[in-house]
């Protein structure tokens, strides 16, 4: 008995125009998501090669890897490969690269400023996380309504089917669509893209496997949405309500977050900083010429350094301010997500941050390799610079403090290759244990599965009740 | 009998449940969106207000022709409360002869890790709420009558079928229209009263025409849900049509656009214009350090140029005339006449390079108008940047007027001499004079060092002022669109707004003269 409710209503659901009309749909969007995302892999891949080649032929010129050349321009990179991730998400909203002086700890982010302010990507993430939720809710806002219209709900009553039973195999049934919705067009999606790129990877499968599987609460939600409201006297009305709630989950809480935040934690604008910066040097800078009575203006002499640990020490405190700049902007952005956390929607990102490496999640990560990248490449260096005869031997940071003394004919510092070129160009970033991770994730899919809970609850109490006339 | 019926019409939408929560809701949005928007555009304001100090500032300190560095600075619009428009930078940085290629910004609040602009502005409410709310009222006005029967015995009365449809869509498009308006008209005299001294004709311009085109845009989404209506047979089945087609043209057609045929059809000529661009820019960035250029014409083996660019541009020089040594300003005479004779020129290449490259990309802005002709959110999206004055051809006209700020600047200089003389770069009426470089690099045994110092101590010893005052500089003058630009920049898409509203017309009038109304 149960079976062949639960094969009716699959029936039923599949003859509908609508559910063929939105499957076309989401087939179409699939595709092309996959196509975009394949031109955006192509791009970025090449960004990368072309950023690695950079640094190969820097080593290969030898100038800026000797090791006085690395105090003056070279840099710590520390960036992610495209990988397929890009076919469930862009993420243009975090920097996509850290890049680090050698000298000073003050970070910069590349490719920060590209983002034009699209509300929608064509990418997984939209059809996942934005439109399966809208789809589905249109797709089952009459799901006991239709029944009632057409008499079928009291026959079954009068079979002896109990109510709860109905709400099971209603929602098993939609929850079984959703399935098949979604995992045709995204496989296909998936085996596009990888033949599109050539990056045919059994790791990814398994991921985009298992954000398919995470995104079945999120639809869900809104199956069980659409079943509680179609039991409503005016689902036609109530519709306008449940679309609200879809905007305000998926787009406008999500949206906004950023204004928000911004009005709660506002940051300094970047002349303020700025002039700040400039200011500590200043005073620090200031305070040693009090105190060792003006030689550490003019060049002074080179080999008690005076002038170069003035600046060196003056620059500590200017990178301060930079510092502080970087834990404002942290700050503000952990609110940021906060905010659009307060829509369970928007755990789905953040999962899916964990899922690929990527995003803010992957960006912390990057930021403390560059740190222990730079002290690792710090220690060498002095290593190898006490073995070179040529060299005075400085501590190099106060070398290269003092731009006269590099700018010079004079070698503060070994002239040597540095031996570790690799280090300056880091790709592997190591990121949370499996077990961690699956702790994080399970705990963002909390509040999603207890909507849920809730929601179902709400909708077989509501059945139970149901005037079926 | 026509304005009983409109206002029966408008009567029997307030009454209905689901129009009351959806003027609910939209209420409760636009005040939202107006608040934060007005919020943003007063810190907007805030830091245009220490740009200009700012500026003025550097510009007051200026104690020589060298020092002369002006910005032409946007004031935020007023109407971006509205529309946010293609954003940019306010600030267009001028220096002498340097090309203008972007704006910079000064005074700005960037977060170094989250780097996302909302969209949500009127705009987006407009193409994205507005247009479903109006899809979500209109959808059963045709087949609901039908199906609760009341169709039918309007038909038996002396009503006619052209006056029943036309009522419908009226009365739909004036009651939307009534709910935009009123929220509308009153946030504008919240603006008015609040920003009544910053408030200039071009605002209400901008406010009439986005009003206009909201009008517009309302009547076509009426006439699209009434046309959904009477093509699909019961309520529930044009609901499901009506939200379809809403995706399609909201989001679905956008995106596709955004992200693959726009990439697909522009890419190479995009690309092709970036390429040329930055070779331009590399031609002239030779021609600026020497290496493409013809020696013998300026005594380019003379010029250490170095030397020259360092002794004028360095910030430990601005300061001083030590440099008052011969050839000090017989190279810098040669290099200024050598910079304003080939420098300049390349640099306006390059200027000329990458206006090509954003002209190309406001005529692909254009071409998604010509492709998506159907889709009045693409139209309207679009139309009302360029009504607001802060699309891109805006930024381009920004960058036009810091240029000629520029050249201004520059041909003043020539002509008042200046320029090419040491009041340039004169700070201290020194009258000492050091001779030749070479002799003072003698008198230091070739000790750089040494040398370094003196000069050094030459800037900061304090000397008698060279007399200089700021001439009258030419301002940057605000943006301000006249009535004839506006009209003409919006002009053709206007026509196209129309036709579509006009055949969409003619669609319903034939269905629905053969609408079967049992």
């Amino acid at each position: 008995m149960n079976s062949v409710l639960f094969i009716k209503d699959l029936k039923l659901i599949l003859k509908d125009l609508k559910f063929q009309m939105f499957f076309i749909i989401l087939v179409i969007l699939f595709i092309l998501s996959a196509i975009s995302s394949s031109v955006s892999y192509k791009n970025l891949s090449s960004d990368f090669q072309a950023d690695y080649k950079a640094h190969v032929d820097m080593v290969n010129d030898g100038q800026s890897t000797s090791m006085m050349g690395m105090l003056t321009d070279y840099w710590v990179i520390v960036a992610k490969p495209a990988d397929p991730s890009l076919l469930f998400s862009n993420y243009n909203t975090y920097p996509d690269k850290i890049s680090t002086a050698i000298s000073f700890y003050e970070p910069r982010f590349f490719n920060y400023g590209t983002e034009q302010g699209e509300v929608f990507s064509l990418n997984w993430y939209f059809i996942l996380g934005i439109l399966s939720g809208f789809i589905m809710l249109v797709i089952s806002f009459e799901a006991i309504s239709a029944e009632k219209r057409f008499g079928t709900l009291r026959l079954l009553s009068i079979y002896g089917v109990k109510r709860q039973d109905i709400m099971w195999h209603k929602y098993l049934s939609y929850m079984l669509l959703y399935l098949i919705i979604i995992i045709p067009p995204a496989l296909v999606s998936m085996l596009l893209f990888f033949a599109l790129t050539g990056t045919w990877s059994m790791i990814y499968m398994a991921k985009f496997a298992l954000i398919l599987l995470l995104s079945i609460p999120f639809a869900s939600f809104f199956i069980v949405l659409g079943i509680l409201i179609s039991m409503s006297k005016n689902y036609r009305n109530s519709i306008v309500l449940i679309v609200f709630i879809w905007l305000l989950f998926v787009i406008i809480i999500p949206q906004s977050a950023y204004v928000i935040a911004r009005q709660i934690r506002p940051l300094k604008t970047n002349t303020e900083y700025h002039q700040e910066g400039i200011e500590a040097f200043n005073n620090e800078f200031e305070k040693w010429g009090e105190q060792y009575n003006s030689s550490v203006y003019g060049n002074g002499s080179l080999e008690d350094g005076l002038r170069a640990k003035a600046v060196y020490a003056a620059g500590e405190k200017k990178s301060l301010v930079s510092q502080e700049e970087l834990k404002d902007s942290k700050q503000q952005t952990r609110l940021i997500q906060k905010i659009a956390s307060m829509s369970p929607f928007y755990q789905l990102e953040m999962i899916s941050e964990i899922i690929f490496d990527k995003g803010y999640y992957l960006l912390q990560y990057q930021e403390e390799t560059a740190k222990q990248t730079i002290s690792q490449i710090k220690n060498l260096m002095i290593e190898q610079d006490s073995h070179d005869n040529t060299s005075l031997h400085l501590f190099y940071r106060w070398a290269s403090a003092d731009q006269y003394a590099l700018n010079g004919m004079l070698f503060p510092f070994s002239k040597e290759k540095f031996n570790h070129p690799e280090l300056l160009f880091v790709t592997n970033v190591e990121t949370d244990k499996v077990g961690t991770k699956a702790l994080s994730i399970i705990l963002r899919l909390l509040p999603i599965l207890l909507l849920n809970i809730i929601t179902f609850m709400l909708a077989a109490v509501k059945l139970e009740r149901l005037d079926i006339r | 009998m026509m304005k009983t019926l409109i206002i029966h019409e408008m009567q029997n939408l307030l009454k209905s449940k689901r129009i009351y929560w959806t003027i609910l809701l939209f209420l409760m949005l636009f005040t939202s969106i107006f608040v934060v928007r007005v919020v943003d555009y007063q810190n907007q304001l805030n830091q245009y207000i220490a740009d200009e100090k700012d500026a003025d500032e550097a510009l007051q300190a200026a104690k020589n022709y060298s020092q002369i560095k002006q910005y032409a600075i946007q004031q935020p619009l007023i109407f971006s409360i509205y529309n946010q428009g293609h954003k940019y930078s306010r600030a267009a940085f001028i220096q002498y002869y340097e090309p203008i290629l972007r704006t910079t910004s000064l005074n700005e609040e960037a977060n170094l890790y989250f780097n996302k602009d909302n969209k949500l502005d009127i705009t987006f409410l407009v193409t994205f709420f507005l247009s479903l709310f109006i899809l979500l009222i209109s959808y059963d006005s045709i087949n609901g009558e039908k199906q609760s029967g009341t169709l039918r015995i309007m038909m038996t009365y002396p009503v006619k079928r052209q006056s029943f449809i036309l009522k419908k869509i009226l009365g739909i498009f004036s009651f939307v229209a009534l709910a935009f308006s009123l929220p509308y008209l009153v946030s504008l005299l919240i603006l008015i009263i609040v920003y009544a001294n910053l408030l200039t004709t071009s605002f209400f311009l901008s406010a009439f025409f986005y009003w206009l085109l909201i009008l517009l845009f309302i009547f076509f989404f009426s006439l699209l849900g009434v046309l959904i209506s009477i093509l699909t047979k019961s309520p529930n089945r044009s609901l499901v049509f009506a939200l379809f087609v809403w995706l399609l043209l909201s989001i679905i057609l956008p995106i596709t656009w955004e992200y693959i045929m726009s990439p697909q059809l522009f890419h190479q000529e995009l690309n092709n214009l970036t390429l040329t661009y930055e070779k331009k820019l590399e031609h002239s960035k030779n021609i600026f350090y020497l290496r493409e250029v013809d020696a013998n014409k300026y005594n380019v083996n003379e010029i250490d140029i170095n030397k020259v660019t360092h002794l004028n541009w360095s910030n430990y020089f601005y300061d001083t005339s030590v440099w008052s040594f011969d050839e000090a300003y017989d190279q810098h005479y040669r290099f200024m006449q050598y910079v304003i004779d080939e420098y300049y020129p390349a640099s306006r290449e390059v200027e000329q390079a990458i206006d090509g490259l954003y002209r190309k990309q406001i005529s692909v802005q254009n071409y998604k108008n010509g492709v998506f002709f159907f889709n009045p959110i693409v139209l309207f999206e679009n139309l009302s940047t360029k009504i607001a004055g802060n699309s891109q051809l805006d930024y381009l006209k920004l960058l036009h007027n810091a240029r000629e700020i520029r050249d201004e600047l520059v041909n003043r200089g020539i002509n008042e001499g200046w320029l090419k003389d040491y009041r340039f770069f004169a700070c201290y009426s020194e009258k000492e004079n050091h001779g030749k470089y070479n002799d003072l690099v003698k008198r230091f045994n070739g000790d750089h060092e040494k040398l370094w110092d003196y000069l050094m101590a030459r800037i900061y010893e304090p000397k008698e002022a060279f007399e200089f005052s700021l001439p009258d500089l030419h301002k940057y003058s605000q943006n301000q669109l006249s009535f004839g630009e506006i009209f003409s920049r919006i002009f053709p898409y206007l026509v196209l707004f129309v036709v579509n509203i006009i055949v969409l017309w003619l669609i319903i009038w034939f269905k629905f003269m053969n609408y079967d109304i049992r």
